[in-house]
């Protein structure tokens, strides 16, 4: 089991987390492409299903996409080129060949971290004191994280 | 760029998908040139193609095509 535990910045409304991606070694290093990793920040986004790429991101980093799909967001439908890439989350935790679309660049951060990826594993948000933190291990593990029953003790 | 075969492998979406649910398509124009079980395997039949003339979608049932992203700010402003 991997694991990786990380402290947000005080009063952080955002889980941000520093990642490393790259195009799908298993696929792209057919073409004789070399598929090194670039370090991103990413968003952890429970409302999102399927993770996603900021399109400036994907385009200084040569992302080439194999397929397009439909995006359903905020602002409504959009036609989203799709790629497909590995994904390292800290503590090693390396995702792969997962599909990644885009999404308009906000300056903020570069990936998003959708429901397929948080699925993978256990997620758990604690803010005492007002310091967000985020734990996360891969796989799931048996009992599933209960909070009510931490509180008694079971 | 694969706008052809975005088209094609919309409007026989039900016929592409059929029996191929997880597994990867290429497509090239309006042609299926083959199902893949994962990515490597794909990247192992399609090499010496060259890329952007071929599509490789994953095959999914119709609800699950588009990909939902609800991120919301709230701006405070004076």
């Amino acid at each position: 089991m991997k694991t990786f535990t990380f402290n947000a910045a005080p009063g952080a409304r955002r889980i941000l987390l520093p990642v490393s991606i790259r195009q799908s070694f298993s696929f792209f290093h057919n073409f004789g492409y070399e598929c090194s990793y670039s370090k991103a920040t990413a968003l952890l986004d429970t409302g999102a299903s399927g993770s996603c790429i900021s399109g400036l991101y994907a385009r200084r980093n040569k992302f080439i996409s194999l397929c397009d799909c439909e995006v359903l967001g905020v602002g409504g439908k959009y036609v989203s080129k799709v790629y497909y890439a590995d994904i390292m989350l800290p503590g090693d935790i390396l995702i792969r060949d997962i599909e990644v679309t885009d999404f308009f660049d906000n300056g903020k951060f570069d990936v998003i971290i959708g429901m397929d990826i948080i699925t993978t594993g256990d997620f758990a948000l604690s803010n005492y004191n007002d310091q967000m933190t985020v734990s996360f291990r891969c796989p799931p593990v048996n009992p599933p994280i209960d909070f009510g029953k931490l509180a008694l003790g079971l | 760029m694969l706008e052809s075969e975005t088209e094609f492998y919309t409007s026989h979406h039900d016929e592409i998908v059929a029996g191929h649910i997880g597994e990867f398509v290429a497509l090239e124009g309006a042609k299926v040139i083959g199902y893949f079980k994962n990515l490597e395997e794909a990247g192992i039949a399609m090499k010496g193609r060259v890329l952007g003339t071929f599509a490789l979608k994953r095959c999914r049932n119709s609800e699950d095509e588009a990909v939902m992203i609800y991120e919301w700010e709230r701006t405070l402003s004076a």
